[in-house]
């Protein structure tokens, strides 16, 4: 018996029903061992949409997803795929033109449970595989957003590897059996002006229904038992100072003593994490320990940068059984960027705690210098790079925005401004070349793969770069990013199995883990790194979701870990490094990586600094007051007179970017367009419309392509304003420069005409 | 559309609903008990009464049920098939409860036609001249039992499947819009078509879904099929199995009625 009800939801702007169904079987048959049912809607298939499942498929996913991913072939007949692969079932779809509207189909309250065996392509019929799939049919004419239950996946599946195929699921044709069950929300949301919208529209929405709770964890526990273990795996190895690569769960014991310095390795970073620990308990054994980490890194790396040209440092090194060191041969793995500029960006740290140790400040600022080299005029910087300083791939451009935490930290740390205005670049080609939502590259032994990695990535960048300027300019790819992001988040708690091969701590539940990439269904605690970051851009875009996020994010990314003692790992404080939830449900890699930790403590860290320092009622009224200042800072930076850093070198190839600026003249440079931009003067042209540049202005101020992402350059091809000659360099100055700066200006000038005369 | 039942949305211009699509039953080759029980060779109507109401307006008493078993009035023209079948005002778009047909040849919810002519005097709702102005019609109004009759005999066993397994449907009959046409936002097209199998699809925004059940089979032999609209299911004492697709019980017009404004 087929019982269908369709409810309509009542909403003001939206049309949308909720769709539940019930199965009975009356009675059995002799032929027939079991069935499936689906529910779809059909829309025409000549309307243009574009489509979103999470940690599937995006826009422009297809192109760039690995081949043989299940949204790899956006025309393939059947994208159907099982839910326990998204973070939540859903599947939406936007209309590019004509009512651009966006039509979602989500599975509400899904079950999602399963059984070990269930882990194989081959059919199966079984009553207690109780998950959906989701996705989008296509037949002559017509397309479907569809849900089928049990879960069938096809025409593609990762079951038993990526490839084409199906993975049928059906339930038995038994009498009496009743479980055949679910219920659906469809929704059209009228006119939404872009796909970033409905993408975001579709996944609150659908979040707020979920309203996922995950079960407090006790903070102060989990700084405590995290750090015990940094301070128990910092130990010296054949005789050499390392944060070890990794540790066996079942056993506890290190297994791999090798050492990287960023990414999953983090030895640098879990170093000063430790060093501030054990400076805060006045533990003199562990500092001592975490310091000599940290100048054997700084010892490694001047030797290393000696020996070449090109001031890389090598970032994963072995220690063979009689204590001698060996980096790893330089590949387009170990040279990337963001290894590079983690580990540098954990020697500043440590050497913010540690001033007196110049060599630690020494060997980033050798990096910084080396990044600011190579940067391009349009703040853009090669993804990876080999010891002799030359890239593996100068087009490679998306890992761009990895540089600018380690850049704002080191401006920070020498206040030289230089860094800061190449942070500032790149953060401008940033914005520019991630406004598609494509984020490539985060896992940099996955490079060429949409990920959430290179999405909070970008989320971290650009909320450092707004801690930097106070620009509210930068919240907005920070939010872009941050929406992205968070689609990679189970936010439903997909059932846990207990058994031989689960990793994944079955007396938990999977909420806050998050699929890696796309192409595959593994998934990680990763999004523990951006918790604090959620609640502020909640606070400082008054973005309740947001908010609601991180506080969710805080709770759930503390669940794989064992803070507690309840999951019987031999120490306190580990946590598996990746799992599945899809099948083999739960299992994974049983082992614990530093950034594991420190990704949970770093956020924690910044939050215990700010709690100590500000109650919440200052913290509301700072970030009112810093909204307010933000967004006044936002309209003039804005205003197209303070591109010109950006434009001027396209109008005339003569003209120095501030990249390529003389070193002498960058501070002076950076402070006057600071001081500019927070200054309460008129703007040159306020008021006034943009001028159309002629066309061979135009020619001559169009950017270059950026390779591989397409036409995300737009948002800098800025407007000119009249005034603006091309051959004349900028002259916004500041009215309030210090008599000191007035003269040094003066003398500049000077300089510069005897120069000319000469 | 692969489907039996396919639709073609729109294809007939004189149907005069502004809501997405109003699937008729003749299109999908079924004959639904409404357009079986309306006789279209009408002869020459008894004029009705005339009253006149409070306002002033002049209005001619409606056959009652008794009165209307006869032919309808002859408007000149034939009316759209779909109309049949419809039970939605065209106003509102909510299924109606006291159908009747006004002089423009169309079937309205009668609360909703009395309001309309109140407020604009003795033109249609739907049908405009050439020039741009509607059409002046008289303010008869008339049962229109069979639409009554099809609506509220909407649970008719539907033969679904090969082997005989049958659905019935039941639909609770949804109030009418107590406030003043006016005081209403316009209503999101109707999200629900009656399908020709009396069961309800749902159209919104170009999205359809008239496949109500789609069943796949797998054999005990690792066979497999695709059933639309059908399964093979046997009730305990073997003689039919049943699937319900239950109406818009919750339907509420009211949620989409913004308060009156004060004057």
């Amino acid at each position: 018996m087929v019982t269908d009800s369709i409810v309509p939801i009542a909403d003001s702007e939206l049309s949308s029903f909720a769709v539940r169904r019930q199965i009975q079987v009356v009675s059995e048959s002799s032929t027939e061992a079991g069935f499936s049912t689906r529910f779809s809607l059909q829309a025409s298939s000549s309307v243009p949409r574009e489509f979103f499942m999470p940690a599937i498929w995006y826009r422009g996913s297809p192109a760039l997803a690995p081949a043989g991913s299940i949204a790899g072939d956006p025309d393939a007949e059947h994208i159907l795929v099982r839910e326990d692969r998204l973070p939540l079932p859903l599947v939406m779809a936007w209309a590019t033109k004509g009512s651009m509207s966006a039509a979602e189909l989500v599975h509400v309250r899904p079950d999602g449970s399963t059984f070990l065996g269930e882990n194989h392509r081959a059919r199966l019929i079984d009553e207690r595989m109780l998950f959906g799939s989701l996705g989008v049919v296509r037949e002559p004419g017509l397309l479907s957003l569809a849900f089928q239950f049990p879960g069938s996946e096809g025409d593609r599946t990762y079951i038993d590897g990526r490839s084409a195929g199906w993975a049928k699921r059906a339930h038995p044709l038994r009498s009496g059996f009743a479980a055949h069950t679910f219920e659906l929300r469809f929704t059209v949301t009228p006119h939404v002006a872009s796909y970033d919208e409905s993408l975001k529209r579709t996944w609150r929405r659908a979040f707020a229904e979920a309203a996922p709770s995950p079960p407090p964890a006790d903070g102060e526990a989990v700084w405590r038992v995290s750090m015990d273990l940094l301070s128990r795996v910092a130990q010296e190895y054949h005789g050499v100072p390392s944060m070890p690569f990794r540790v066996d769960l079942a056993s506890g014991l290190v297994d791999d003593t090798s050492s990287q310095m960023g990414f999953v390795g983090m030895a640098l970073p879990a170093a000063a994490l430790l060093l501030r620990d054990a400076i805060d308990r006045e533990d003199a054994p562990c500092q001592a320990r975490a310091e000599a980490i940290i100048d054997f890194w700084a010892a490694e790396c001047e030797l290393a940068s000696t020996a070449t040209t090109g001031a890389v440092p090598a970032t994963w090194f072995n220690i063979s059984d009689d204590g001698s060191t060996a980096f790893r041969p330089s590949d387009a793995y170990q040279g990337h960027v963001r290894i590079m500029c983690e580990g540098m960006a954990g020697m500043l740290a440590a050497h913010a705690l540690v001033p007196t140790k110049d060599a630690w400040l020494r060997c980033a600022q050798r990096y910084g210098d080396f990044l600011l080299s190579v940067q391009n005029a349009d703040g853009s910087v090669p993804m990876s790079w080999r010891l002799d300083g030359t890239p593996y791939d100068a087009t490679l451009l998306n890992a761009t925005h990895m540089v600018i935490p380690f850049l704002v930290a080191l401006f920070r740390a020498t206040q030289q401004p230089q860094y800061q205005a190449a942070a500032i670049l790149a953060g401008r080609f940033s914005a520019a070349s991630l406004a598609d939502g494509r984020y490539v590259g985060g896992a940099c032994d996955n490079n060429n793969v949409p990920d959430k990695e290179a999405a909070v990535l970008a989320l971290i960048a650009f909320v450092e770069l707004y801690d930097l300027t106070r620009d509210a300019t930068w919240l907005a790819p920070a939010a872009r990013a941050a929406t992205y992001a968070e689609t990679f988040t189970y936010a439903w708690s997909v059932p846990l199995l207990a058994g031989a091969g689960v990793v994944y701590p079955h007396q938990r539940n999977s909420l806050g883990v998050s699929i890696i990439a796309l192409g595959q269904s593994g998934a990680d605690n990763f999004m523990a790194r951006a918790v604090e970051l959620y609640r502020r851009l909640g606070t400082l875009l008054d973005d309740e979701h947001f908010g609601t996020f991180g506080a969710f994010l805080d709770g759930a990314t503390k669940q794989v870990l064992d803070w507690d003692g309840k999951l019987g790992y031999p120490q306190r404080g580990l946590m598996n490094e990746a799992i599945t939830l899809v099948c083999p449900r739960g299992s994974g890699v049983a082992k614990w990586l530093p950034w594991l930790s420190v990704t949970l403590l770093e956020p924690m860290a910044s939050a215990r600094a700010e709690r100590s320092s500000v109650g919440d009622d200052e913290r509301a009224a700072a970030a009112k007051k810093e909204r307010a200042e933000a967004e006044r800072i936002a309209i003039r930076t804005n205003h197209p007179c303070n591109h010109l850093e950006m434009t001027m070198p396209r109008l005339n190839p003569n003209v120095p970017s501030a990249a390529a600026m003389p070193a002498e003249l960058a501070p002076l440079a950076a402070r006057a367009r600071e001081a500019y931009v927070r200054s309460d003067q008129p703007m040159p042209g306020e008021g006034e419309a943009a001028v159309e540049l002629d066309p061979d202005a135009q020619a001559a101020a169009a950017l270059p392509e950026v390779p591989h992402l397409g036409e995300a350059m737009g948002g800098l091809r800025l407007e000119a304003d009249e005034a603006l000659e091309p051959e004349q360099p900028q002259q916004p100055l500041p009215a309030e420069l210090d008599s000191d700066e007035e003269e040094e200006m003066e003398a500049k000038d000077q300089d510069g005409a005897e120069e000319g005369a000469r | 559309m692969s489907s039996m039942f396919n639709r073609t949305r729109g294809a007939n211009d004189s149907h005069p609903t502004h809501h997405v699509s109003a699937p008729p039953f003749e299109q999908s080759g079924d004959v639904s008990k409404a357009s079986a029980n309306h006789d279209e060779s009408a002869a020459t109507p008894e004029p009705p009464p005339v009253i006149v109401d409070q306002d002033g307006m002049t209005w001619l008493e409606e056959m009652d049920a008794g009165k209307c078993d006869g032919p309808q009035p002859s408007h000149g023209q034939s009316r759209p098939s779909e109309v049949v079948s419809d039970p939605h005002c065209p106003i509102t778009n909510y299924i109606m409860t006291d159908p009747v047909r006004a002089d423009d040849g169309i079937t309205y919810e009668r609360n909703n036609i009395v309001a309309w002519f109140k407020e604009h005097g003795a033109v249609s709702p739907m049908v405009k001249e050439k020039d741009g102005s509607r059409k002046r019609i008289g303010t008869s109004l008339i049962a229109d039992l069979s639409r009554r009759s099809a609506i509220e005999s909407l649970q008719v066993p539907i033969k679904l499947s090969p082997t005989g397994a049958s659905s019935s449907m039941s639909v609770t009959p949804m109030a009418a819009c107590p406030h003043k046409l006016d005081e209403c936002t316009p209503p999101p097209p109707a999200p629900f078509t009656l399908l020709a199998d009396g069961s309800f699809g749902v159209s919104i925004d170009g999205w359809t879904n008239d496949t109500p059940v789609e069943v796949e089979i797998v054999g005990h032999n690792d066979t497999e099929a695709w059933y639309r609209r059908s399964y093979t299911t046997v009730t305990p004492d073997g003689t039919a199995s049943s699937s319900q697709r239950a109406g818009p019980p919750s339907w509420s017009p009211t949620a989409l009625c913004r308060s009156p404004t004060p004057s």
